[in-house]
């Protein structure tokens, strides 16, 4: 039990940097992918002694955050929204890159994906999820992943290409 | 996904600015006990997986922080000189397959342990579904889903490697961990494991920011940062000298953490080290532009007088402990330190010769096992080349 609870701390310690990430992209609220990523790993502590004996924590995780994500979006419908779009990302203070640009571009282009596609980007880009486990993370077919990322990633491309052109000096 | 421009996507999801998480993994704990609970009076059919909860009140909890390793791995004995001084010309090499245990169009063995007992290598369908397996005295275990893309294994037969979305583990006694990811940072590639179990790899974070970290396969939540930022870490050797890059200078750094520079070959504005292993180091140089790009030409380092040889070949891909050069060039070749070298036969039954067939990609200490794969066919096979002097 005591090593089951070590390898729990162990495993989310390893991961929390990931799953906030993860969530951050995939809902553009901090506070949200906060409370998200918190109910996921309580909920995984809960379950950790059956999802750890499985093969794949990850998947398990994966599709609890989705899970949340929705249920979060879902219990927010009636409230009122006061962000239209993605709240200002903290930033550092670096020295000017071109890579830069780029990183808030697609940011700001996430912001305008739906979610269906913003979530199968952020799974099998970021987490570098393959096709059937991304659709078992969202519970859809192969072949919506297929169809919701190749519109996510249009869409995306345009945006970057777009800062590229009007952002990038001439090497 | 494998165009560059789903890796530029890739990497700038991996590199975009997010906020601080404030997440708390005591709670988590402290919560799910409570909602444990509520479960067990409840009634509900979850009692006997639950049976022995009122244990972890005695657990402590540090929240989750990870701390810096404070002291550096102890410096072990030397490893046994085992390099064998015997004329190289009685040598006679075999390639035979290794067994898949799944199945899988791309089969290939990644890397071998110094003793030649373990080798490391990946299945899938090429689709970002590869998994892990490890063969011991030819025998294969699929490693659990959670550990993707094997970078190396050691004597013990610990493998290490990073999954795709930066996260770096370890595989010991069929138990997976994950690395700490060092603070500040959001990524990390591992690349190597030595004999104590000491793991080398990079961690990286906003802004092109890196940094090169030692672990410990005992305790991968501890880290240790090694050089300073901009450091980088490619290789270690059994003794924990790390190799890597400290800005574009190829760098090495010893057990106790004090680093130095490499030799740059002469007329070359930088060089990278690749792998390391005994007194010996692999690494490339920038050579002609070659179209688009920038032909690499491969460069070797002798870490005990700090020399470093451009080498005649179109690339280099490892290094023995003994010094035995691992070129995959068509059939892959074997040369050794005095520049004598011996091509690495194909299995009788494969036919194909064009380049590109063969794939050798690790070696073994004394020179004598050679890992890779065949490609023939539309697939990757998985083969071991086992020689005896």
């Amino acid at each position: 039990m005591v090593d089951a609870e070590r390898e729990f701390v162990e495993y989310v310690s390893a991961r929390l940097p990931n799953l906030h990430r993860t969530a951050f992209l995939m809902c553009g609220d901090a506070h949200l992918a906060d409370d998200v990523v918190q109910q996921t790993i309580t909920a995984l502590y809960v379950n950790w002694r059956r999802v750890s004996r499985a093969d794949n924590v990850d998947a398990y995780v994966h599709r609890m955050l989705v899970h949340k994500l929705v249920d979060e979006k879902r219990l927010s419908w009636a409230k009122v929204r006061l962000l239209g779009s993605m709240p200002e990302p903290e930033r550092r203070p670096v020295t000017p890159h071109d890579e830069l640009a780029e990183r808030d571009s697609l940011v700001a282009a996430l912001a305008h994906l739906p979610r269906g596609q913003r979530t199968v980007l952020v799974l099998r880009f970021l987490c570098d999820l393959s096709l059937a486990d991304t659709a078992a993370a969202v519970g859809c077919s192969e072949g919506n992943v297929k169809s919701q990322t190749a519109r996510a990633l249009a869409a995306v491309r345009q945006v970057l290409d777009v800062a590229e052109m009007s952002g990038r000096s001439p090497k | 996904m494998t165009t560059l421009d789903d890796q530029r996507i890739a990497a700038l999801l991996r590199s975009a600015p997010v906020p601080e998480p404030r997440v708390d993994v005591g709670r988590a704990v402290r919560d799910g006990r409570r909602r444990r609970q509520r479960r067990r009076v409840g009634g509900i059919a979850a009692v006997t997986v639950m049976a022995g909860l009122g244990a972890v009140g005695a657990v402590q909890l540090n929240g989750g922080a990870s701390r810096p390793a404070p002291a550096p791995p102890a410096l072990a004995a030397s490893p046994d000189g085992t390099v064998s001084t015997a004329p190289r010309s009685a040598v006679t090499c075999e390639a035979s397959w290794l067994p898949k245990p799944i199945g899988g169009p791309v089969a290939v063995a990644n890397g071998v342990d110094p003793t030649g007992r373990y080798i490391v290598g990946d299945i899938g369908t090429g689709q970002e579904d590869g998994r892990v397996v490890l063969w011991t005295d030819g025998r294969a275990d699929v490693l659990p889903a959670g550990a993707r893309h094997a970078a190396a294994v050691n004597a013990g037969g610990d493998v290490v490697g990073t999954n795709g979305d930066g996260t770096g583990w370890v595989y010991r006694d069929g138990r997976l961990r994950f690395l700490a990811t060092p603070r500040g940072y959001q990524a990390v590639l591992v690349h190597a494991i030595n004999g104590r179990g000491d793991i080398a790899g990079t961690a990286s974070g906003a802004g092109d920011s890196h940094h090169a970290v030692l672990w410990s396969a005992d305790r991968p939540q501890e880290y240790r940062l090694v050089g300073q930022p901009g450091s980088a870490a490619t290789g270690i050797t059994e003794d924990g000298t790390v190799v890597g890059a400290m800005g574009q200078l190829p760098y090495r750094w010893t057990p106790q953490g004090t680093g130095v520079a490499l030799a740059v070959p002469d007329g070359y504005p930088r060089a990278s080290v690749d792998s390391a292993h005994g007194e010996w180091a692999i690494g490339m140089v920038p050579g002609r532009q070659q179209g688009g790009g920038t032909q690499m030409l491969p460069v070797r380092w002798n870490l005990t007088t700090g020399a470093a040889s451009l080498l005649p070949f179109p690339g280099a891909t490892g290094i023995a402990g003994n010094g035995d050069l691992l070129v995959g060039d068509g059939a892959p070749l074997v040369v050794a330190p005095d520049g004598t070298s011996r091509r690495l036969p194909g299995p009788p039954e494969v036919r194909a010769t064009e380049a590109g067939t063969y794939t050798a990609n690790g070696i073994s200490d004394d020179g004598l096992t050679v890992v890779g794969a065949v490609y023939e066919k539309q697939a990757y096979r998985p083969l071991v080349w086992r020689c005896r002097r």
